[in-house]
């Protein structure tokens, strides 16, 4: 997996026990367009802290351009921010 | 003297300090913002910005250190010895978030510890049991799971008193656990005098005088010579040097979360050499401004206001008075603290200013001058500028003469900027 560390736009869904799942993701893509990309599944879940920092990450599976992919997207508490971090 | 075999009961104390805790929080910081050098594994340092002259190093990976680059130096020094040097500045809050985010992970095993620095604390695991059986492994356990949960690496250092725990954690470094045990004095006293804890530079001078080059040496040295060369601190630093120490543990934990301090103080290294009183008199306001909302922060007073200033050949001068009641008052601080730099000034060009406040005490507690009869009012207009400063922001009330503070003028031209969304 390459990183790339792109800040993305989310629509995730909160469940009632606090679980976070991601639904869907708008990113760009290499010829600079913004594509909307469906989270079929998300395979692990972890959460880090590192220097204190909470970060929920998402090891999920979707469809980019018909292919199928695996991504690892980090939901950033403090700044309420999505990242994609790595794409297969 | 300390007798370390005067008790049947076993203590075990943990010290643990962060490998480089700038660096290395830096770097992962700005990992986790997509910056793909990892600055820990090339020569770098963090500093402070080289216009406004505040271009001292912090922190130092540790291949800058083959260089002999050391935290205290000025950037130009340190880009002689290494000139592929990689020099990145400080950010934000990250650093107390991170610290805390350590100290909240080691409160996990314990009540009990205390936060010496931001990046190093002690816990007393002399009541658990469990540690005892085999501190080691628990030792162990906190370094990994420090480096795997927040991403950093610390040396843990254990020994029978806070001492032989901090002087274990300086054995091997970095990422390791080291035991240093009464019984193994033997690992600590091969090591060069001046790395014992309490020996500076000027103390070191005067026992590499006389032949004491080892820890060891100075452990068997006689006291008697030692009290005649160093007074007091003679035989703390025999002490240490035997593996004795009676400092308790201080839990710094128990009150509201938050370290009572025993003095707060502020200091500035000026974008130009200053020398005029005028001048002076603004940036004194600023510090004391400062150094006083901590003090009403923690609601405390403080009875001894020392001033310091540094010279452009970066000799350092400084001054300190006992009043006779302890205040948190911005006046009342900068009326003494004016009078003292007087005093102590020659008139020579000014590079860096700082002030403290110690001596301090709870304010409740506080003995109230009979000469001054204002301090209610005082107090109250001190407490609504505190509101009003959490509530819009520390630049919304400013005394008038602060509009000609250098570092005011610059955060307000930021502000702006940054409402217009300028890039600046």
């Amino acid at each position: 997996m390459k990183v790339v560390h792109q800040k993305i736009s989310a629509i995730c869904l909160f469940d009632e026990e606090g679980k976070i799942s991601p639904i869907r993701i708008k990113l760009l893509n290499s010829d600079s367009e913004y594509i909307v990309v469906n989270i079929d599944k998300v395979l692990e879940r972890k959460t880090e802290k590192f220097i204190g920092n909470i970060t929920h990450c998402f090891l999920c599976q979707c469809v980019i351009n018909n292919y199928t992919k695996l991504i690892e997207i980090k939901y950033e508490i403090a700044s309420n921010k999505w990242i994609l971090y790595k794409v297969d | 003297m300390l007798n370390s075999n005067s008790t049947q009961k076993k203590n075990i104390i943990f010290h643990i300090d962060v490998n480089s805790a700038y660096l290395s929080w830096e770097a992962i910081y700005r990992l986790s913002k997509g910056e793909t050098l990892d600055i820990r594994t090339v020569p770098s340092v963090v500093a402070g910005r080289e216009e406004d002259r505040h271009g001292i190093i912090l922190a130092k990976s540790y291949p800058a250190k083959k260089y002999g680059i050391k935290t205290g130096e000025t950037i130009g020094e340190a880009r002689k010895k290494c000139p592929n040097l990689v020099v990145v500045g400080t950010t934000g809050d990250i650093y107390a978030k991170a610290s805390q985010s350590m100290f909240d992970l080691l409160l996990e095993y314990s009540d009990n510890v205390q936060k010496y620095s931001i990046d190093e604390g002690f816990i007393d695991f002399s009541d658990n049991p469990k540690v005892l059986e085999d501190p080691y492994s628990v030792g162990e356990e906190i370094r990994k799971r420090i480096e795997e949960e927040l991403g950093f690496t610390v040396c843990v250092g254990i020994g029978e008193n806070k001492v032989m725990a901090k002087m274990a954690g300086e054995l091997k470094k970095p990422n390791y656990t080291n035991t240093l045990y009464n019984n193994e004095l033997h690992k600590l006293w091969p090591l060069p005098v001046g790395e014992l804890f309490m020996v500076g530079r000027k103390t070191e001078e005067k026992l590499l005088k006389y032949g004491i080059n080892t820890i060891g040496k100075l452990a068997k040295t006689d006291i008697k010579f030692l009290k005649q060369l160093l007074n007091s601190h003679g035989e703390t630093i025999w002490n240490y040097a035997n593996g004795r120490c009676n400092s308790d543990v201080f839990n710094s934990f128990t009150q509201n979360d938050n370290v009572k301090a025993k003095s707060h103080s502020r200091s500035t290294t000026l974008p130009q050499d200053i020398n005029t009183v005028e001048e002076v008199e603004i940036i004194f306001i600023g510090l004391i401004e400062k150094v006083c909302t901590k003090l009403r922060k923690y609601s405390q007073i403080g009875s001894v206001i020392t001033v310091s200033y540094k010279n452009t050949e970066r000799l350092i001068f400084s001054q300190q008075r006992k009043i006779f009641s302890g205040t948190n008052n911005v006046n009342d601080v900068y009326k003494v603290a004016l009078e003292l730099f007087k005093e102590l000034w020659n008139g020579e060009n000014i590079r860096a200013l700082g002030v403290s406040v110690s001596n301090l005490q709870d304010e409740a507690i506080s003995q109230i001058s009979l000469f001054d009869s204002n301090i209610e009012k005082k107090s109250n207009l001190d407490k609504t500028i505190d509101y009003i400063r959490e509530k819009y922001g520390d630049k919304k009330i400013v005394r008038a003469n602060q509009l000609n503070n250098p570092y005011y003028r610059k955060a307000k031209k930021n502000e702006f900027l940054h409402n217009l969304n300028v890039k600046f």
